[in-house]
């Protein structure tokens, strides 16, 4: 198969997993999870952060039984239907990601950085931005991704610290926010927001061993999940609750507010730089995963020809909402299927590779 | 059938809608090196070989014993047996001396336990050429030189001379070695005495001269330059200096100019070039391949490569990649390296090119592969990753916080060499709130008058600095500086003059250009000038975010690169160990392994204390 990608490592891995997971706090996410969870908002990366690593490793402990890709694997365990329909579902969801972030992104960069220009210019420049991506294979892509994490990461800690002058300390409390019992219950429902995770699943024979992907999950999902606490403990200690639920992109908020001398007075710019590189690369990724299934499914022999097309569609589709706020709530909406990719199908693979498993043992012990 | 513009049409749409992969071979990536790449030394030889071998060696002797029977019958049958004593006398002492090196347990002991340079001589002349061979891993490497002669005198005996082309005086061998053995001494009795002894005496006038019996000397010898000579019959042989290779006096490198270090550079010849290295690395483990290249006017090129560290899948697929080359004539390396690399249509450089054998000598010993084209001072070295361009050839021989400091203002002087213009263009037009409103008004205020559009004097002066750049290097000798410095003095200042560009511009044009002689390779910096100019249109259009995409897409563009099979931004991405030499260097001494990318048959390059005094100091303090 000429669309098997190459080779990827625990780095690359950690990059997929950070560029998957990252969104959701340069979005308008925060302000929408301050809302609903109060001054405890930081535990909840935490709390999802760990369903989505845990089901992982129910992933990768079936991939180690039955080596293979997320539809090769449901194909052992429940037949060509089921796989087809898991496989359908993902398709859904990784195009789903790709057209609501393209359409988010360029949205949100006519608001921070080129009011002046035409929606549909933004949205197909973010388009062709990942379509090229998309030609050169997920091996670059996942490596890409690596080379500008170190980038990303200094310059959103960058932009935390430099507001440290307006750190309020009082606004953490009182801690339990809303209470305990209603930050875990969002927070389980929240981690379906981080479907795209499913990605190394989909590219599990890519990496080395199912111990790559572990490992990948760790530090990839774990590391997203710290800085993304670290981001609501500052997002809370600049603009305190209430203030905090009325801000449309926390970030680029903190960026603004930031005054380091006179000479340093807008830092902004840096904000531009990291959304479109992240922006670029997340559609990138998603794209490519949802490709990549369709040619899994229908036995393409390559993905190259379906890159225009499948970005011609996202971009089509990316015009399709009349405003931003529509696209956020078909998102919150559609967001709630995405448990069910998260969590739910990798409980499922995993219980049933359990049984299966124990069948063959059966058998084996039989003869 | 005419190709109309129906058919390409047809043709067009029947591809696109039934389209197939095109059927190219896969892409080379190097891999980790296999189990029969690791050097062949004797401990490693299977049995069986070990046992052919020595298999080998009796009935080698069997033959030679065949031979002289044969000879003696017809010597006795011609009754000439006055005439040919002598050389029967030799014939007999040598085939009894064979024999004795023969006796099973001096051969077992010979073939099993040392490597062929620790062998001692044999009194054999075809087994010694036969060690000289495996030592030297002939016929792979070309410029290893075996002379056959025979020697006058009587009987005349037959001998062989080894020596490196390119590192030994060819007049001082042909004078004062070749010359009065084969040609003066018609008369001598050669079967008295100690035969090498006598030779030393009374035949060679050379004033460097020491007799040895193992191949380990030899080999050292030869490798400085010397030349061996070894005789039939006798387990001694000569060894007279002649290593006259050529250095520092042909010329000092023009381009890679250094403080310390070597001054020696590359020359157009072929063999003086190769010569330079092997001075540099006395080893025979360094292999000169020499490949004809060219069908019209056959060149020679040079593959050079330490064959216990280099991958040999690397070295195969190099070999491969110009022996596959078809093109009637090749006159520069930079043409062959176009050729043999990954991705020839991108600017970026995939292989190193320096005149400095010194630069070679420290690649060949990480792993790589050196590549000289005959009647060319410049050698191109691979695999190179992107970092290995803003490494300079002196950057060993100064400390390392020194040489960090350089390196970091190197890489620098390449982000603002690329980055400045395009910058200045992003925030003037989309993002003026980025900068102090100071600074806002003064740039305003030096634009006042300025009638054309910053984006438009941008490239106005960019241009013009081109220009200069060009024309410096064209025009010959100290011209081409003046020219430089006059251009840009009065270019640049009548052009604020005239209100063409305002005084920002010709600051921010000047450090650029300032930046990108940082660089320490030239292709590497011609590439980030035409980067800069792309750059250019990004930022002009789309502002920081064209930018950012721009970024984005050369990141993409260094990560899908190889060079010979290597990822380009190794170590970093793919992740690979990445030892103390990338974007920082660390202290000689702790550079113990080589670079990992490379998959090297020898991964390590010294101990884990490589600096043993300190051990033992601390040894010695430690005891009352």
């Amino acid at each position: 198969m000429k669309y098997q990608p190459g080779r990827m490592g625990t780095a690359e891995g950690i990059g997929l997993a950070v560029i998957m997971t990252i969104n959701s706090v340069l979005m308008s996410s925060p302000s929408f999870i301050l809302e609903k969870m109060g001054s405890l908002a930081w535990a909840v990366p935490f709390i999802s952060g760990t369903i989505i690593i845990s089901s992982l490793f129910l992933l990768a402990h079936v991939f180690n039984r039955f080596p293979g890709d997320l539809v090769s694997t449901t194909e052992q365990l429940f037949g060509k239907v089921a796989a087809r329909v898991i496989g359908v579902y993902y398709i859904f969801a990784f195009f789903f990601q790709a057209f609501s972030l393209t359409r988010e992104y360029s949205e949100n960069t006519l608001l921070i950085a080129l009011p002046y220009i035409d929606l549909d210019t933004a949205i197909l420049w973010y388009g062709l931005g990942a379509a090229v991506i998309v030609y050169t294979g997920i091996e670059t892509i996942a490596r890409v991704i690596y080379l500008a994490l170190p980038f990303i990461v200094s310059l959103i800690l960058i932009l935390l610290f430099t507001s440290y002058s307006l750190w309020e300390v009082n606004y953490l409390f009182p801690w339990q926010g809303y209470g305990l019992n209603q930050v875990a219950e969002n927070s389980v429902g929240l981690s379906g927001m981080n479907v795209g995770i499913i990605i190394l699943a989909v590219l599990a024979p890519s990496f080395q061993t199912a111990r790559t992907l572990k490992a990948a999950a760790v530090f990839g999902v774990g590391g997203a999940s710290i800085l993304h606490s670290f981001i609501f403990v500052v997002f809370i200690m600049v603009f305190g609750l209430k203030v905090g639920t009325e801000k449309i992109l926390p970030l680029y908020e903190i960026a603004r507010v930031a005054y380091l001398n006179r000479y340093v007075q807008h830092i902004e710019s840096l904000f531009i730089v990291i959304w479109v590189i992240v922006g670029i690369l997340s559609i990138t990724a998603c794209l490519f995963a949802g490709i990549f299934l369709l040619s899994r499914l229908a036995n393409f022999s390559t993905i190259r020809p379906l890159i225009p097309a499948a970005t011609f569609i996202i971009v089509e589709f990316s015009l399709l909402p009349p405003d931003l706020t529509a696209l956020i709530k078909l998102a919150s909406k559609i967001y709630l299927s995405g448990f069910l990719g998260a969590v739910i199908f990798p409980i499922i693979l995993f219980i049933a590779a359990i049984i299966k498993d124990r069948r063959k043992k059966a058998c084996t012990y039989d003869q | 059938m005419v190709d109309n513009i129906f058919f390409m049409l047809y043709r067009s749409v029947k591809n696109i809608l039934g389209y197939q992969p095109p059927s190219v071979p896969p892409p080379f990536v190097l891999d980790e090196h296999r189990p029969y790449d690791s050097p062949k030394v004797a401990n490693q030889q299977p049995d069986k070989e070990k046992a052919l071998e020595a298999f080998s060696s009796l009935l080698r002797y069997a033959h030679r014993l065949e031979g002289f029977i044969d000879k003696l019958a017809t010597v006795l049958r011609s009754k000439t047996w006055d005439k040919e004593a002598a050389e029967i006398k030799l014939e007999i002492t040598a085939l009894d001396k064979q024999l004795s090196q023969l006796t099973p347990v001096l051969l077992r002991y010979d073939q099993s336990i040392t490597a062929p340079k620790v062998q001692r001589l044999s009194t054999s002349i075809e087994e010694n050429r036969r060690t000289v061979e495996t030592i030297y891993q002939l016929p792979r490497n070309n410029d290893i030189m075996l002379r056959d002669f025979s020697i006058a005198g009587n009987p005349r005996v037959k001998a062989f001379a080894v020596f490196i082309e390119g590192m030994v005086d060819s007049k001082l061998l042909d004078n004062s070695v070749l010359q009065p053995l084969m040609l003066f001494n018609y008369s001598r009795e050669l079967y008295e005495g100690n035969f090498t002894e006598q030779i030393v005496r009374e035949c060679l006038p050379s004033n460097q001269i020491k007799r040895s019996d193992t191949f380990a000397s030899i080999e050292t010898a030869v490798n400085s330059g010397s030349t061996a000579i070894i005789f039939d019959g006798i387990d001694e042989a000569i060894i007279v200096g002649t290593g006259a290779w050529e250095h520092r006096g042909v010329e000092r490198s023009q381009i890679e100019q250094s403080v310390q270090g070597s001054q020696a550079a590359f020359s157009e010849n072929f063999r003086i070039n190769t010569g330079l290295v092997r001075s540099m690395l006395r080893t025979s483990d360094l292999i000169i391949e020499t490949i004809k290249v060219g069908t019209r006017s056959q060149i020679n090129c040079a593959l050079m490569y330490i064959d216990s560290i280099a991958n040999t899948t690397l070295v195969d697929e190099v070999r491969r990649r110009i022996q596959g080359i078809a093109t009637d004539y090749l006159g520069d390396t930079g043409e062959l390296i176009q050729f043999i690399e990954d991705h020839p249509s991108i600017p970026f450089p995939q292989s190193l090119s320096t005149e400095r054998p010194d630069r070679v000598a420290g690649h060949l010993v990480e792993g790589r592969i050196a590549i000289l084209l005959e009647g060319n001072p410049f050698v191109h070295i691979v695999p190179v990753s992107f970092f290995s361009f803003f490494h300079s050839a002196e950057d060993f021989s100064h400390k390392p916080t020194v040489v960090n400091f350089m390196r970091i203002l190197r890489l620098l002087g390449a982000f603002v060499s690329i980055i400045l213009p395009s910058i200045y263009i992003a925030i003037s037009y989309f993002h003026q709130d980025a900068l102090p409103t100071e600074l806002l008004l003064a740039i305003a205020g030096s634009r006042e008058n300025v009638t054309f559009p910053a984006w438009f004097e941008i490239v106005l002066m960019e241009f013009s600095f081109e220009l200069i750049r060009e024309a410096g290097i064209r025009v010959p000798g100290f011209l081409g500086s003046s020219i430089g410095i006059v251009g840009a003095l009065i270019l640049g200042q009548a052009a604020v003059y005239a209100n063409i560009v305002s005084p920002i511009i010709v600051i921010i044009v000047a450090s650029t250009g300032l930046a990108s002689f940082c660089i320490p390779d030239y292709r590497m910096a011609s590439a980030i000038r035409l980067l800069r100019f792309i750059l250019l249109a990004f930022a002009a259009t789309f502002g920081l975010v064209g930018l950012a995409t721009a970024f984005l897409w050369i990141a993409v563009l260094f990560c899908q690169m190889k060079s010979f099979g290597v990822p380009y931004m190794t170590p970093v991405v793919p992740k690979t160990i990445a030892g103390y030499d990338v974007v920082l260097r660390g202290p000689i001494f702790q550079q113990d392994t080589r670079p990992d990318a490379l998959n090297v048959k020898d991964q390590r390059r010294q101990p884990n204390i490589s600096r043993t005094w300190k051990k033992i100091n601390q040894g010695k303090s430690d005891k009352p």
